[in-house]
């Protein structure tokens, strides 16, 4: 409870230190840089697994964070989801635009990244870690394993249908399907959760 | 236009934003989010929604330089890196200092001379700092909604100390030498009150700095041990 209460007071304070990124205000930046630039870093090198390209991207990301701050719009999300959403959009933008993927990328490159992204999550470490967000994490223990697995590989790795049905070694077609009914399934739990659609 | 039904609609949103779909179906879908509202708050939804499954990665530390390669790009004027690594020059010799002299000098070098130095405080006095530790990794969010109310520090992520350590935090007030604001928890929160000649001079534009100390604090009344994160009070 009282680590919910404590990521309630961060949003505000980040909310507030964007609305004065917005007016041009550089120390609230800078505050606002320090506070939220490891989990976008942590995201996108789990997400490319290669450092070097993730230092581009989250300088560019952070650039448009100033640029576009007066965007922020506090009713609609907090902070940290409009940062995850920029974050997640310009990353998996690059993954797309790499034509082989990661078959570019050295393994030594892969293993850097993946030193520096301590660990490789599993669903079941989702579970626990956003305990605090009780809907989310409910809705997806409802999901069958397999469902489970490939909206959870597709989310933080930027895995598309085909990279998933190698990954997990299931025909294209079946892994499209869990994909497509567990996200149906999640919608469904999250509006009954009070998730407004 | 691309006439989408609400099921089909939901679908495509989703997959956006799960990270499924191609670059060639990637592109399409930015320009169908422009055109189509309906699809755009769709995949805001989504977006909103499936947030929370970032919890699940850990922060990774990132390199300093790309804070400073920000900054040459917005503020190729501003001289605030080399400033900063005059701070912790000072803050070396203030480690190993316990004289009045290098803490008095140190507070006169760590105001950063290209920030401006608001000399009133809001009216209610809510301030906020994140504490850094030198390569700008956050440490430790203080906040206070009012100056009628408690300081809180939020431990965000620290070095884990022996038993024998502590972490202390100092108000850094100019032509004074720090003050003690109080021992911090290692994790959570800690609520500090400080006396009201101390509350006073919690300013926008002041430093705070946190060292490392004894159990019980600082037997000095000055930092002893290495200092590890510092931040300047920014107006809330």
């Amino acid at each position: 409870m009282n680590s919910r209460i404590d990521t309630d007071s961060k949003q505000k304070v980040l909310a507030r230190l964007m609305q004065k990124t917005a007016r041009g205000d550089w120390q609230a930046f800078s505050m606002l840089y320090a506070m939220t630039s490891s989990q976008m870093f942590g995201s996108m090198l789990h997400l490319t697994n290669y450092a070097p390209v993730c230092e581009d991207l989250l300088q560019e990301v952070y650039l448009t964070v100033w640029r576009r701050a007066g965007e922020y719009r506090p009713e609609k999300a907090n902070v940290t989801t409009w940062l995850v959403t920029i974050t997640r959009n310009r990353t998996l933008d690059w993954l797309r635009s790499q034509s082989a993927g990661m078959n570019k990328l050295t393994s030594e490159q892969s293993t850097e990244a993946l030193d520096l992204a301590s660990g490789n999550p599993t669903p079941e470490d989702m579970a626990e870690s956003f305990s605090e967000e009780a809907a989310l994490a409910e809705c997806f223990d409802q999901l069958n394993p397999q469902q489970r697995q490939a909206i959870f590989l597709s989310y933080v790795k930027g895995h598309t249908h085909s990279e998933l049905a190698e990954q997990l070694n299931s025909a294209l077609g079946t892994v499209k399907g869990w994909v497509r009914r567990g996200l149906k399934q999640l919608k469904s739990c999250l509006q009954g959760n009070g998730g407004e659609a | 236009m691309i006439r989408l039904n609400d099921e089909l609609r939901d679908a495509l949103a989703a997959e956006y934003v799960l990270g499924t779909q191609s670059r060639l179906v990637r592109k399409r879908m930015e320009r169908l989010i422009d055109q189509d509202a309906a699809l755009a708050a769709r995949v805001e939804w989504w977006h909103r929604e499936l947030a929370p499954m970032n919890n699940a990665l850990d922060p990774v530390p990132v390199p300093p330089w790309i804070w400073r390669r920000i900054e040459n790009k917005l503020r190729p004027e501003d001289t605030t890196a080399e400033v900063r690594g005059g701070w912790w020059g000072n803050l070396m010799v203030w480690r190993w200092s316990t004289g009045l002299a290098a803490a008095l000098a140190l507070v006169l070098a760590i105001t950063p001379p290209s920030e401006p130095q608001p000399t009133t405080m809001t009216a209610d006095g809510g301030v906020v700092l994140v504490l850094t530790d030198e390569e700008s990794r956050s440490a430790w969010l203080v906040s206070r909604k009012s100056d009628s109310d408690p300081l809180k520090a939020q431990a965000l992520a620290l070095p884990v100390l022996t038993m024998e350590q502590a972490y202390e935090l100092w108000l850094l007030p100019p032509n004074e030498s720090p003050r003690s604001l109080g021992l911090l928890n290692d994790s959570g929160s800690t609520i500090l009150q400080p006396g009201s000649d101390l509350s006073q001079l919690l300013e926008p534009g002041l430093s705070m700095a946190v060292s490392v100390e004894p159990p019980g604090g600082s037997p000095t009344g000055t930092p002893t041990g290495p200092v590890l994160f510092t931040g300047a009070i920014l107006e809330l």
